[in-house]
């Protein structure tokens, strides 16, 4: 009973994670993967999506030890990008 | 409550006749409440549960309802701007300007459906405790200026259109479009690009229609191939009533004249041996029969007009290498090739005009000194008949538009935490006289300009 609460709750508590940012946390475990070879822990997903994107497009993130480009868009800077 | 209290009162008065069940009460008690502790546990765990469910489904409406996108740029400046002009062999005249200026631009941006999405701008330049300017001759020129001209705190909006992606490769657009800022100025200070047409091309907001073939998906990866064509024309119409055409003189100017543009983008980040990107752009424009307002007040009413209308071809290249070397040493050069027939409403009058120029920007990131940090170099030549539609610049010197000319830019970005950055930069600019149908100036000059730039962006 207890294990089965405890998986239910982490369920409820980790699933709305990519619901919220959905897409996001992809592209961040992605662009981590592509350019560093490693997977970001679970436990600081939800930072590295806001910090991935809360930034200067072009300017340098440290994500989990990894250095990316920031994720932010151009805010239609260019027509058709 | 209640049944306790009978239980004190029975146990007070006649505690031998309810011993026995009095020890199968003490017996049974701890393991009922035993019994009831996980059920007690269960709803309070369904309790958490419901709250989280709660919270979830609030945070899934957020962003389902989460369509708008906010940012902006703020910019501060500071420019110490000096010109010494004259006829050559004369005395020379003298004017030093020191001002500071605030920009503002806020960006609205809507996902209307995934595919349908509408960017909007809304911004203001003005010198501080300075409003009402008003430096555009005409009215086209406070179209494609839209807020740069620091008229003051009046906002206006620099950009307001709409763009449908299909699911095959063409984007379509229509509305005031962001076809200014272009490359290379985004490398001032280390950004991604910031505008549609290359600067040297066009610095002008434009409105239009555009439509934009990416062909990347056909191509091997880390290359990339998009076509972008644009429909903007001049719309003249009277002042005052808009059943009326514009009229020069006793001619009547049309109300609608054409002006197109084709821009080809080709990029590959495969010469990882020798850069990091090539990025190489080809512009095509063409304008017919431009009516110059304003230009040439006739002296009379019903006098014969005399305002020139244009007609011109312009060829822009743009070459820029990025990661020369994996030092983070950026190049790129920017040429226009344009061409201009001018004549005069009346018929009277005509040129052909060929003019060259040169824009060459240097530039080299400094990550090993201060993450972010850029140091570079720009030069600039231009010919006598050059003429660059340039309305849309926050610099008071005339460094990027003015014929006749060579020209020096260094400058220095630093970024000052994660969204301030500061460039501070130094241009230098001789300017010859030049004579040309419609243009001309008599007098050489040399400007000077310091200028020091606080940008916030958001």
């Amino acid at each position: 009973m207890r294990s089965l609460t405890i998986v239910l709750a982490l369920g409820f508590t980790l699933l709305p994670l990519p619901q919220a940012h959905a897409g996001k946390v992809a592209n961040v475990k992605q662009a981590v993967k592509e350019k560093c070879s490693k997977d970001i822990p679970i436990d600081i997903l939800l930072d590295s999506v806001v910090r991935a994107y809360d930034c200067q497009p072009n300017q340098e993130v440290t994500i989990a030890s990894c250095k990316i480009k920031c994720l932010k868009g151009d805010s239609g800077n260019v027509v058709g990008h | 409550m209640s049944s306790d209290t009978s239980s004190e009162i029975v146990l007070g008065t006649e505690p031998a006749i309810f011993a026995r069940p009095l020890m199968k009460i003490a017996f049974f008690l701890p393991a009922l409440l035993l019994a009831a502790a996980p059920s007690a546990r269960a709803d309070d765990t369904t309790t958490k549960l419901d709250s989280l469910n709660d919270r979830v489904t609030e945070l899934e409406a957020a962003q389902a309802l989460h369509t708008v996108r906010f940012s902006g740029v703020f910019i501060n400046r500071f420019e110490d701007f000096t010109t010494t002009y004259g006829v050559p062999g004369e005395a020379k005249d003298k004017d030093r300007l020191t001002t500071f200026s605030t920009y503002l631009a806020l960006n609205l941006d809507f996902d209307i459906t995934e595919r349908l999405k509408l960017y909007t701008t809304l911004a203001m330049s003005k010198f501080w405790q300075n409003d009402g300017r008003n430096e555009y001759a005409g009215n086209w020129q406070a179209s494609e200026g839209g807020s740069f001209g620091y008229a003051g705190s009046t906002p206006r909006i620099d950009r307001a259109y709409m763009a449908y992606t299909f699911s095959f490769p063409l984007t379509l657009a229509v509305g005031r479009m962001p076809t200014n800022n272009g490359v290379p100025i985004n490398q001032l200070d280390g950004l991604v690009r910031e505008g549609t047409y290359p600067r040297f091309a066009y610095n002008a907001i434009f409105d239009g229609i555009a439509a934009i073939f990416d062909f990347s998906r056909y191509l091997p990866r880390g290359h990339s191939l998009k076509l972008r064509a644009f429909y903007t024309p001049n719309i003249n119409i009277d002042n005052a009533d808009r059943t009326r055409q514009l009229t020069d003189g006793t001619v009547k100017v049309d109300s609608n004249t054409p002006q197109y543009a084709i821009l080809a983008e080709y990029a590959t980040t495969r010469l990882s041996p020798i850069f990091d990107t090539l990025s190489f752009y080809y512009m095509f424009y063409q304008y017919s029969n431009f009516y110059n307002a304003g230009t040439n007040t006739p002296a009379t009413p019903d006098a014969a007009p005399n305002n020139p209308t244009d007609s011109a071809i312009g060829n822009m290249m743009y070459l820029g290498l990025e990661g020369i070397g994996h030092i983070g040493l950026n190049a790129s050069l920017s040429v226009l090739l344009y061409r201009d027939t001018s004549t005069t409403l009346d018929g009277c009058e005509s040129s052909t005009i060929l003019s060259k120029a040169y824009l060459l920007n240097v530039n080299q990131r400094l990550d090993f000194v201060l993450t972010g940090s850029v140091l570079g170099f720009e030069l600039i030549k231009t010919d006598p008949t050059f003429y660059l539609d340039e309305w849309t610049y926050l610099t008071v010197i005339p460094f990027y538009s003015s014929p006749a000319s060579r020209g020096v830019h260094v400058f220095a970005s630093v970024p000052l935490g994660e969204k301030l950055r500061a460039r501070v930069g130094w241009y230098r600019l001789h300017s010859d006289p030049y004579s040309y149908v419609g243009f001309s100036s008599s007098i050489e000059s040399d400007d000077n300009s310091l200028y020091l730039q606080l940008r916030l962006g958001f």
